[in-house]
Parts: structure tokens; sequence; C-alpha cells
């Protein structure tokens, strides 16, 4: 059975560097395309419909896990990645096959021997199920809390990250952003940034303040069940109100 | 959670009881001496009341006047509800009219008072204050702890972060596949990544280098960058010459760059441009590092490879304190601008 193959790489030095190896290791491979992003790849794979593609994963736009998601279960695929130990670690555990930049030719060669050798499309298709889940486990996408807050300034937008804040406190008609050396300004309201924030390490406290969890350094009871919470790196106390104080129970 | 929170009152009063019994039976003794007139068992039986009541009107009071006064001051209202209270107790008790020690025996309860006031006073006062004291030098104990886990916490992100496993694989990587072809590149390629792993490696052993230098470094980053992104890169650095010895910090240029590069430009298909420049104003040296790259996504979380933000702004957090600032804005049309903030004199 012939076998033909795309190589997608976002660096052509690497896929002509590839092209090399494999025409010389595996010379029936019939190679119908290269292409240097995902996006290429998708187009190459629907025009001459191949049955192997080596994949980079770091690459613009569509990644490698992208491309591999996108294409048809009956395909092989071999991943190529210079280091992304996560990623091979998941492949070693699901006997995905990958390379490792820069390409060391007996590792091709045994690439090369696996590919000649696994012919059944049926099992392949079973491969396919177990890479997708993997792709998904692997493959970062945007979560759904906010990680950057866009302050404006005068005409400029200041980018603060989330991780950088320690707490928000409502002030008339703005919230103030407060990190550990500047104070931002933004239109929403603690309401509003309430639920855009990951409640693992943010706690509202109080109706028009959120804090940082791991700013509190302690927290203090007064006689009214309310608590005064003094901070790891800011030296204003906030001060929890009533409804929130089953949060500090514990402490 | 350590609480650290002063709780003079609280802290203290737990073996208080038996303290304070020995406190007023020498009191007794001290008063009988002064008045032998009035029996000494009488005179420790008031004296004991009057101990146990105060001491008492501290453990129920005490956290009310804790959260509300100054704890200098908090004792005085304290010693005078307990001594009234139990003047009214041993009135009733020894005499049988509790009023007996405002009415008849004037002069012995304001001696109480002044002997118990200044006792209180002193007694909870000075314990208030070595409380205080203490937690205060705790509170510094724990500053500095952090501090130093911060210094060390950065040193060793600093060695992790100087060269980028998949950096340096993707860069052996091209060095071989251009060698046999091109191999003018791939010797330019190879002399610019030992300029970056030379600085690395000596960086770690001297603490201040020149903005020149760190320039210098990025650009040999940024060329082997652009060589293996074919087009999709390209770059423009400048600064004004009387910078060019300006002592500065390793390492705080680079991840700046290296960002904008991860984050800005590689992701785009089309690539785009990077521009360094560093200029004096206001008495401060200002390094502006700007893309025209992805910009921002406010939902995507920074990687997990991605300390350097964060190891830029602890660097600057350990060398400059607050004198220093690094500000992330956007770059219109399109991507990020990084701007880092560094006092002259240093």
């Amino acid at each position: 059975m012939s076998h033909s193959a795309i190589i997608v790489d976002d660096e052509a030095t690497l896929i002509n560097y590839l092209l090399d190896k494999l025409t010389r290791l595996w010379p029936e491979l019939e190679i119908v395309g290269t292409a240097k992003n995902g996006r290429e790849a998708l187009a190459l794979v629907s025009e001459h419909q191949p049955d192997i593609a080596f994949l980079d994963i770091h690459m613009p736009g569509l990644s490698g896990l992208d491309v591999a998601q996108a294409l048809p279960s009956s395909m092989k695929i071999v991943f190529i990645t210079a280091f992304d130990q996560y990623a091979v670690e998941a492949f070693e555990q699901a006997a995905v096959d990958y390379i490792l930049k820069p390409i060391n030719e007996k590792r091709l060669q045994q690439t090369v021997q696996r590919l000649k050798e696994s012919n059944k499309k049926e099992d392949n298709k079973n491969n396919h199920s177990e890479l997708l889940s993997l792709i998904k486990e692997i493959n970062p996408t945007t979560s759904q809390f906010l990680h950057w807050i866009r302050a404006g300034f005068e005409n400029t937008t200041e980018l603060v990250a989330v991780d950088d804040v320690i707490f928000f406190q409502a002030d008339q008609k703005y919230t103030s952003v407060v990190t550990k050396t500047q104070e931002h300004f933004v239109r929403m309201s603690v309401k509003d940034l309430e639920v855009k924030l990951d409640p693992g390490k943010f706690w509202r406290i109080h109706r028009s303040t959120i804090v940082r969890i791991d700013q509190i350094v302690s927290a203090k009871r007064d006689l009214r069940g309310r608590y005064a919470l003094t901070l790891r790196e800011r030296a204003e106390t906030l001060r929890s109100s009533q409804p929130y104080g089953h949060l500090f129970k514990h402490m | 959670m350590p609480n650290l929170q002063a709780r003079p009152y609280a802290a203290l009063l737990s073996p208080s009881f038996l303290y304070v019994a020995f406190f007023s039976a020498a009191i007794a003794g001290l008063l009988w001496a002064v008045q032998p007139s009035v029996s000494f068992w009488s005179t420790m039986a008031i004296s004991q009341i009057i101990g146990f009541t105060i001491n008492l009107s501290f453990v129920l009071f005490g956290d009310i006047a804790e959260n509300y006064m100054n704890p200098y001051i908090a004792p005085i209202p304290i010693v005078a509800i307990g001594l009234a209270g139990s003047l009214v107790v041993a009135g009733s008790l020894l005499v049988g009219d509790p009023w007996f020690f405002f009415v008849d025996e004037g002069f012995s309860t304001i001696l109480f008072g002044v002997f118990f006031g200044i006792v209180g006073f002193l007694m909870f006062g000075t314990r208030a204050r070595l409380q205080r004291a203490n937690d205060e030098l705790a509170q510094a104990a724990i500053e500095q702890e952090r501090q130093q886990a911060l210094i060390v916490n950065t040193e060793l992100r600093l060695l992790q972060a100087q060269i980028e496993p998949h950096f340096l694989f993707n860069t052996l990587s091209n060095i071989i596949g251009l060698i046999h072809k091109e191999p003018d590149l791939a010797e330019q390629t190879l002399l610019n990544l030992t300029t970056l792993l030379r600085s690395s490696l000596d960086r770690t052993r001297s603490a201040e280098t020149t903005l020149a230098e760190e320039i210098e470094i990025s650009r040999a980053y940024l060329e082997i960058q652009s060589i293996r992104m074919q087009g999709r890169l390209s770059y423009k650095i400048d600064y004004d010459p009387a910078l060019k010895n300006l002592p500065l910090a390793p390492l705080l240029v680079q991840p700046l760059v290296e960002n904008a590069i991860k984050h800005g430009i590689d992701p785009l298909e089309q690539g785009g441009e990077i521009s360094i420049s560093a200029s004096l104003e206001d008495k401060c040296a200002i390094i502006r590092v700007a893309d025209n790259g992805r910009g921002i996504d406010p939902h995507k979380p920074p990687s997990t490879h991605s300390t350097g933000l964060a190891n830029v702004r602890d660097r600057l957090d350990a060398l400059y304190r607050n004198n220093a600032s690094l500000k992330l804005t956007e770059n219109p049309p399109s991507g990020v601008l990084a701007t880092l903030t560094l006092p002259l004199s240093t």
C-alpha cells in the first residue's frame, strides 16, 4: 500500500530538513505538499486527502493540536515539537506518535517503521477518539474567567493582569482596581466583576469590595460579626459586611 | 493563616485570676500596714473582691475596649467599672450596705481606686504595649522572610527563564536545518545563540549590566527569531546614546521582548514588528517594548511558561522597591506596549 503525507511547520528550514530525511528513509512515501500554518494544512488535506500528517504543534493561527482536531479520523498524525513537556507526556501515555526537534534520524526511522506497519484503518479510528480527548486535555483554551482588565486612563488603555490585583472597590461611578503599587479605574461594577472572576482566587466580602484571597493576612471579628481584613501587600484594612462573614469563620 | 493581630487582653487573661489573687493579697497587706484600724481579714476580703471583679471586667469588656478604644486608655474605664462593682459587692457582703464604701469610707475608696487604677494601667498598659511590640516584631520577621523567599524565588525563576527550552531546541533544530544549505546563516545563528547563552551564564554572577549590553542580547534574540520566523518578524531598536552605560539589572528587557514575540507577533500568520526604544524622561530611564501583534485577549490565561511579566515585576520590586514600574498598555491600532520606568540613581 502506498502512502501519501503532508508536512506542516511554520519554519521552512525544518520542512526542508524533514523532507530530505523522509525522502531518504522512506522513498516510497509521496509527499503531496507542505504547509506553513494550520489554515494551509487544512486546505492541503481537503485537496489531496493524504493519509499521514507531520504536524508541528507550535504554529501561528491554528496550532498543530487545532489542526489535528479537524482532520479526518482515518489520517495518521505525527506531532513535531521542540519542547513541550505536557504534550509529550500525554503522547507517551496515549501512544500518539511524535518527533522531537532537532530531528534525530534514528527516532524518525522508528516512526517511519510504525507508520508502515499500521495499515488497519479501523484501528486508527479508535485511536482517533482517544486523540481528540487527549487534545482537549492539553490544548490551552480561553477560560471562562477574566485574566486581564482593561483600565482606561486618558486615551491609553492599560492592561492589568488579574493575578496582580489585590482588591476591587466600588467608588461611586467607577470601580477602583488596586494592585501592589497602583490604582486603576474601570467602569465595570463590582457585581459584574464578581461573576467574571475565579471564585477560587477572589472573594466578595462586601457589597462594594472584592479581595484576592491569598492577600488576606488576618481577619479580625468585631462584635457585630463583621471582619476587618489586613492585606499582605497593601496597607489598607478592608471591612467585610455581615452577609459575607461566613467566609472567615474558619480563620 | 497566622493571626498576627494584637489581642492583648484575651491573651494575657487566661492564667490571670490566680495571678490577680496574689496581687490583691499583696495590696491587702500593704493597705493593712497603712491603715491598721481595719482588720487584716476584711482588708484581704475587700482586696480579693476588688481584684476579682476588676479582672472579671477585663475579661468581659476587654474585647470591646480593644476594638473601640486606644489600648492605653482602655484600662481606665474597665478598672473604674470593676472597682465600683466590687465595692458595691464588698459593701453588701461585709457591711450589709452596698453604698458603704462610697459614703462612709470615701477615703479608703479613693485609696483603693488610685491603687488599682495605677496597677491596672501599668499591668495592662504595659502588657498591651509589649504585646504590640512583639506582634510588630513577628510581623517584621514574616515580612523579611517573605522578601527573602521572593528573592530566592525570583533567582530560581531567573535561572529558568534565561533560555526557554522550547526556544533552545527550536534554534538548534534550525541551525541543523541550515548547516548544509546555508552555512553562513547557520554560523550567524550559532553566534547569536552563543551571545544569548554566554550572557545568561555570566549574568547569574554579575548583578548589573548596562542598557547597551541588554539591548545587544535582545538583538541577538530577535535575530534568531527573525531567522526562524522568516519574514514574519521585523524589528527596530532605537535608544538615546546617553543611556548606553545606564546600569541595569539583567533580564528586565529581554522577557518583554520574548513576550511580545510569543503572545503578540508569533500567533499571527502575517507576523509583525517589534520596536525597542529607550529615552530619558523626568530623571527616569524609560524603556519601551512595543509590538503590533495580536494584543491581549482578556479571557486568555497567561500561559504556563510565561512567568516573564511576574518575573520582571518581582525583580523590579526587589531591586528598586517602589521606584520603578512596568506598565502594559494597548498599542493602537493593535498590539501591546510595555513601558519600563526606572529611576536614574540607584
